[in-house]
């Protein structure tokens, strides 16, 4: 599309109103979809949730086919689709909703750099862990990934994807790592993180911005997932300030989500342990 | 006082004291920290103990090739340009490197090495000249390639085969971390106050190659120089760090002097290339001539006995004929 065209399109979507129908779509939750594009997709919802946006919820096994970009999740606002957290920030700001408008422009830098941090590092480690840990490929991610495809394909798609991971772990320089020092890694994140959280409610003191709702995406699926060892979950564990905080934006974003929506509350109870 | 650690990096040029962004991060680095180093600035990865550049090589722990190891094995050795930072800095200084990382040294590497014509006018020529014969002719290519592979893996082809949305998304995000690392410095001298912290030497390593290479296609570069306390800021280290390395560096390392003074050189190797090949192309023709039996050296009489094995030899060639 050229850009003249995009810039039309964009003014457009910035004309409408959000819609009743909005829809977010991921893979399938029980048996499909794995402990990084659950991160992904919670983050949006609770972005979309903080900024008082209706969503719901669609699973679809072939969700990563059907996102432009081919990354889940995505959403199908009106006759547009976006795909990624940052887009879809940009999306709905061009619809007049924005969290970090009130932060002056060190604080902006500061949440983008952050941003980043979880995306590189946090991100990073939950792909090597699925997709570069013998142990949990075997036993977690080549079950759930191929499952609603009949065999072979189940397996051909999964060895595919976890070529093109592997592919691109080589590539950042995350090859060469061993499991430990990864989870090192995600130490030193949750540590930077819980540094800058302090005793604050949210990273930007009262109010909430697209950093908390990543955060949160991240952390609450790494404390609620079962995998094959707990070290991960023991990392984020170690700092009470960022369980305290997941637990926080969980009562206060989700509990009334979850009342409306059985189905979803359901789901989420099955592989829930954070409110023991 | 442990004995000096050598560290082997790309040789200097456009103004720097290295061309590559890891090598000068590392040597920025152990200069912030004083860290006791010998330097040796070679122009071709090969010269390098583990074969890739930056290498330090030292004592105890063999070979280091990665920038982070780098860095963390002079931390352990008490060079620590970060202990003074209070814990918010330090998350702080994870979150920027990340930031840069992820947005601005992709596209970095894109505007050095991928774009056409800053690649061919401007990269390769370079590191063709800097380089020693005869690999100049395919390393250049060859990194080429690694680079252009690492950011298909990075971004997806579909960035790659679509210029416009390139320049429009990626280059758009590397303007603004740019403008977003202007406003986290401010009118400060350096990230962290007074002191110089490895952010800096992050930082610096990014912006520095950006702003003193003269590329032909320079929008990135330009967008910059109009950021003015980032360019004073880069100035002013390489004034107070790198003072005489910096430049045109007149009575440093020939290595250092050739790459530079390339003109200059070109003559005597060229007159020494021609006159070898001359050499080569006489020693073929006497080793053929020797060879097949046109021309032989017999001891003892030289006259008639000379004239003996060539009339054998033209009898042979009327009998096999």
């Amino acid at each position: 599309m050229s850009l003249v065209a995009e810039a039309f399109m964009n003014q457009l979507a910035a004309a409408e109103p959000w819609p009743e129908n909005a829809a977010l779509y991921q893979q399938l939750k029980e048996d499909q979809i794995l402990l990084s594009d659950n991160a992904s997709s919670l983050a949006v919802q609770a972005f979309l949730q903080m900024c008082n946006l209706p969503v719901r919820v669609v699973c679809r096994a072939n969700a990563e086919y059907m996102s432009p970009s081919g990354k889940v999740p995505f959403i199908h606002v009106g006759n547009q689709v976006v795909s990624e957290l940052g887009p879809i920030v940009q999306f709905v700001k061009a619809k007049g909703h924005s969290l970090s408008d009130g932060l002056d422009e060190v604080q902006k830098a500061e949440m983008k750099a952050y941003m980043e941090l979880v995306n590189n590092m946090l991100l990073t480690a939950e792909l090597y862990l699925q997709w570069c840990d013998d142990v949990t490929v075997e036993e977690i991610t080549h079950p759930r990934y191929g499952s609603p495809y009949p065999w072979p394909l189940n397996r051909i798609l999964a060895y595919q994807k976890q070529w093109e991971i592997r592919r691109k772990m080589k590539a950042i320089g995350w090859a060469g790592k061993s499991l430990e020092q990864v989870l090192e890694d995600v130490d030193q994140c949750c540590q930077a993180l819980s540094q800058r959280l302090g005793t604050q409610p949210y990273f930007f003191n009262k109010q909430p911005t697209e950093l908390d709702a990543l955060v949160f995406g991240h952390l609450f699926t790494i404390l609620t997932t079962q995998l094959t060892t707990d070290e991960l979950s023991e990392k984020v564990k170690n700092y009470g300030n960022l369980t305290a905080f997941c637990r926080r934006i969980e009562q206060q974003y989700f509990e009334g989500h979850d009342k409306d929506n059985s189905g979803t509350a359901a789901a989420r109870s099955a592989k829930r342990s954070l409110l023991r | 006082m442990a004995a000096p650690m050598e560290l082997f990096c790309w040789a200097g040029g456009w103004g720097l004291p290295s061309v590559d962004p890891d090598c000068l991060a590392v040597l920025t680095y152990a200069r912030f920290t004083g860290a006791p180093l010998k330097v040796h600035r070679v122009s071709s990865p090969w010269r390098s103990p583990s074969g890739r550049l930056p290498a330090l090589k030292t004592r105890d722990e063999g070979t280091i090739s990665k920038t982070q190891q780098i860095i963390t094995h002079l931390r352990k050795q008490k060079y620590n340009a970060d202990y003074d930072l209070s814990a918010t800095q330090g998350a702080d200084t994870l979150a920027f490197v990340s930031l840069l990382e992820e947005k601005l040294l992709p596209v970095l590497i894109h505007t050095f090495w991928v774009d056409a014509k800053n690649y061919v006018e401007h990269t390769r020529k370079w590191y063709a000249e800097t380089i020693p014969f005869p690999l100049n002719f395919f390393l250049p290519n060859c990194m080429h390639k690694q680079h252009v592979e690492r950011l298909q893996l990075m971004w997806g082809d579909g960035y790659m085969e679509d210029e416009e949305k390139l320049e429009k998304e990626l280059y758009r995000d590397a303007r603004e971390c740019l403008t977003l690392l202007s406003q986290r410095l401010g009118s400060q001298k350096f990230f962290f106050g007074d002191s110089p912290a490895s952010l800096d030497a992050f930082v610096f390593s990014c912006l520095a190659p950006l702003l003193k290479a003269k590329l032909p296609n320079g929008k990135l570069q330009q967008h910059l120089k109009s950021l003015q306390n980032l360019c004073n800021y880069c100035t002013s280290i390489l004034s107070l760090y790198f003072p005489w390395d910096g430049g045109d560096p007149p009575a440093s390392a020939p290595r250092v002097g050739g790459a530079e003074g390339g003109d200059a050189e070109e003559d005597p190797h060229k007159r020494r290339n021609q006159l070898l090949s001359v050499l080569v192309g006489l020693a073929a023709m006497l080793g053929y001539a020797f060879l097949s039996g046109i021309v032989s050296i017999q001891r003892g009489a030289v006259g008639p006995a000379g004239r003996q094995p060539i009339a054998l030899e033209e009898e042979e060639e009327e009998e096999e004929e």
